[in-house]
């Protein structure tokens, strides 16, 4: 199979806490080889903490180095056994941390994040993923504020397990002030942006089923809210169903009669993905006008270097990434 | 495989619930299996007699014990002159149970709907239950694929359970359940994790203040009298495998945050047992499912999954 530059989309890996798991994660699964047939990767962070991390894994690579911006993606080798880096020189100087929160992980998180951020948005990357990140160390280097956040009606966490998918209509949002925000407006508001972005994603007539807000679909905001801002969007042609009692709604997408659920809040469809735990689990935050994903998994100090951390979450959300922004749809698990 | 049950072992009522619904005919099956204890029907002779028939079937292995209904009642079609029969079962049930002479009661499903529609207020088995034994308060709990999910709240609408949920409402939702591990389940020190009721059990309030102002005060509290209670925890790592590991129970704070899991993991298998009353009573966790009555397709698993669990709780009993 031949493909096209179009179908291998240039695809920014934000490395994450550099004291994490996520460099060594993100080498491993790099030099498994698969990244390349679904798109052209190029790592944000930092080469000494890569070369690290090869170290680790006891593997060894070439590591291409990109100092300018502007040279990505044109200046990567683009090949598998070369690990292709933008390294603007933010951690030089600095004793490279490990297993632990430190200021210096939460400050060029946060840095790479925002080069990542900038290069999608000048349409060098078409997707961005982001590695671990730990919250303790930007915390700390108060740049908590950096990571891309939800705000209802403007962003979406769409989290992705296997056959079952799930958007989230609010997210950190304490359970008291969910039933106020929601609205008609507001579900179809959601509803079409979901639509839209899936059809972007590849999904020619995405078949989206909405949970209810109440036990069995069957409370004041199901009926007075919910179920017209489906019927709205059903007369515009979406193919929205429901409001689905929330004890069975994600049975039906687990077993393929629907693309995705929307989950009114946080722990009713954080329950269902955490819960079934399939492989190739990754998180998409719908709003940046690019493709940007997160890894299902934290920073995993405790057992960073030993070469345990797995790299097959980190692998799935960086293919997904690399369908998802060339049209091609979700990746089907193998 | 039988079981070895002490002689003295008081049958177990079975109530065939809602007429026109499958009920009855998942009563017929629990003669297809050898029980260690007595079973007995409680029903319309002539109805569980003639569903049968609709199922090729006949009523020859099954202890029953009659009573009529008040019409006719045909399958997939309620009718408000049989509610009062419906509630007959319970009464009936109950009384034989708090005599002695039933040591428990396992309910087949009602129509709440058609209960209603005659004119009779009725929210359910449980509250039913607990109003006609005097028990102030009930907890329910559904298990099936080794999990037992109790509920802070139940039938409640999302809006109204963070204000449902009381330092006091909560601490007798824990004593009963508690209670209960122990006295029906045989658990001697049960380990019992509790969920938060926001997202990442409230993060140190930045989430939501239910957990440092309700929540932790009454675990703390029922800790120091010696409960092993793990919590708040986020709700949605709490059904994960590692941190189901080694407990008895979890209660979840409301309905859908217990029961979307239990929905799935058990899928048929679940069953429903109300907590805190004077008489062991389970209960099949599906409705009544007019469409499949009369057909034999409905699976009567889930009331073989409530009888077994009235088994081992009598058994158990303290």
């Amino acid at each position: 199979m031949t493909t096209t530059q179009q179908e291998r989309p240039a695809v920014g890996i934000v490395i994450g806490d550099p004291a994490g798991i996520g460099p060594e994660v993100i080498a491993k699964a790099w030099l498994k080889g698969q990244l390349h047939a679904a798109c052209r990767p190029v790592l944000i962070g930092s080469a000494a903490v890569m070369e690290r991390a090869l170290g680790f894994i006891g593997k060894t690579a070439t590591i291409n180095v990109l100092t300018n911006p502007a040279t990505v993606p044109a200046g990567i080798a683009d090949r598998v056994d070369t690990l292709d880096i933008l390294d603007t020189g933010r951690m030089n100087g600095e004793a490279l941390p490990l297993g632990e929160d430190t200021v210096v992980g939460g400050r060029v998180s946060a840095e790479w994040l925002d080069e990542a951020d900038q290069l999608a948005r000048s349409g060098q990357f078409a997707a961005t993923v982001m590695g671990p990140i730990s919250t303790g160390s930007m915390k700390m280097a108060g740049t908590l504020d950096k990571v891309i956040s939800v705000t209802p009606g403007e962003s979406y966490l769409l989290l992705v397990s296997g056959p079952l998918r799930v958007a989230h209509l609010t997210d950190h949002m304490a359970l008291r002030d969910v039933c106020d925000i929601i609205s008609q407006d507001l579900v179809a508001l959601t509803l079409r942006k979901l639509d839209a972005v899936m059809r972007e994603w590849g999904i020619p007539k995405p078949r989206i089923v909405v949970a209810g807000l109440n036990p069995h679909a069957m409370g004041r905001e199901d009926s007075e809210q919910i179920a017209p801002a489906i019927a709205q969007v059903r007369a515009e042609g979406i193919d929205a169903t429901g409001p689905m009692s929330p004890d069975t709604v994600f049975r039906q997408c687990i077993e393929g009669r629907f693309d995705i659920v929307l989950a009114m809040y946080h722990d009713q469809g954080h329950i269902a993905i955490k819960t079934w735990g399939f492989s190739g689990n990754s998180a998409i935050i719908l709003g940046p006008p690019y493709t940007h994903l997160s890894v299902a998994h934290g920073t995993a100090f405790d057992i960073v270097g030993k070469n345990i951390a797995d790299h097959t979450m980190m692998q799935s959300a960086i293919i997904t990434g690399a369908y998802l922004a060339a049209g091609r749809g979700f990746p089907s698990e193998k | 495989m039988l079981k070895t049950v002490s002689k003295t072992f008081k049958p177990i009522v079975v109530t065939s619930g809602e007429p026109a619904g499958i009920g009855p005919e998942l009563c017929l099956q629990l003669a297809m299996r050898a029980w260690p204890v007595p079973l007995v029907v409680l029903g319309d002779r002539d109805l569980l007699a003639s569903r049968a028939r609709m199922l090729g079937r006949d009523i020859g292995g099954l202890n029953i014990l009659h009573l009529p209904l008040v019409a006719p009642a045909i399958a997939g079609q309620p009718n408000v002159a049989n509610a009062h029969y419906v509630l007959q079962l319970l009464d009936r049930a109950l009384a034989g149970c708090v005599a002695g002479e039933f040591s428990a009661m396992v309910t087949a499903p009602v129509h709440k709907g058609i209960i209603n529609d005659a004119g009779i207020a009725f929210t359910g088995h449980t509250e039913y239950l607990a109003e006609h034994t005097g028990t102030p308060r009930v907890v329910m709990l559904l298990a099936g694929a080794g999990l037992r999910v109790a509920l802070a709240t139940t039938h409640l609408a999302l809006k109204d359970v963070p204000t449902a949920i009381t330092q006091a409402s909560l601490e007798s939702t824990l004593r009963i359940l508690h209670h209960d591990l122990q006295g029906k389940f045989g658990i001697v020190q049960p380990r019992i994790l509790v969920a938060g009721l926001n997202p990442h059990a409230g993060e140190d309030g930045h989430m939501g203040r239910e957990e440092i102002d309700v929540i932790i005060p009454v675990l703390n509290r029922l800790r120091a009298e010696g409960m092993q209670l793990v919590g708040p925890l986020p709700a949605d790592t709490l059904f994960t495998k590692s941190v189901l590991a080694g407990s008895d129970a979890q209660l979840a704070m409301y309905h859908d945050q217990g029961l979307a899991v239990l929905k799935y993991a058990a899928f048929d298998e679940g069953i429903n047992v109300t907590l805190g009353l004077p008489i062991i009573r389970t209960s099949v966790d599906h409705g009544t499912a007019l469409d499949l009555a009369g057909t034999g397709k409905a699976s009567a698993n889930s009331l073989f999954a409530a009888v077994d669990a009235a088994i081992d709780m009598t058994e158990r009993r303290i």
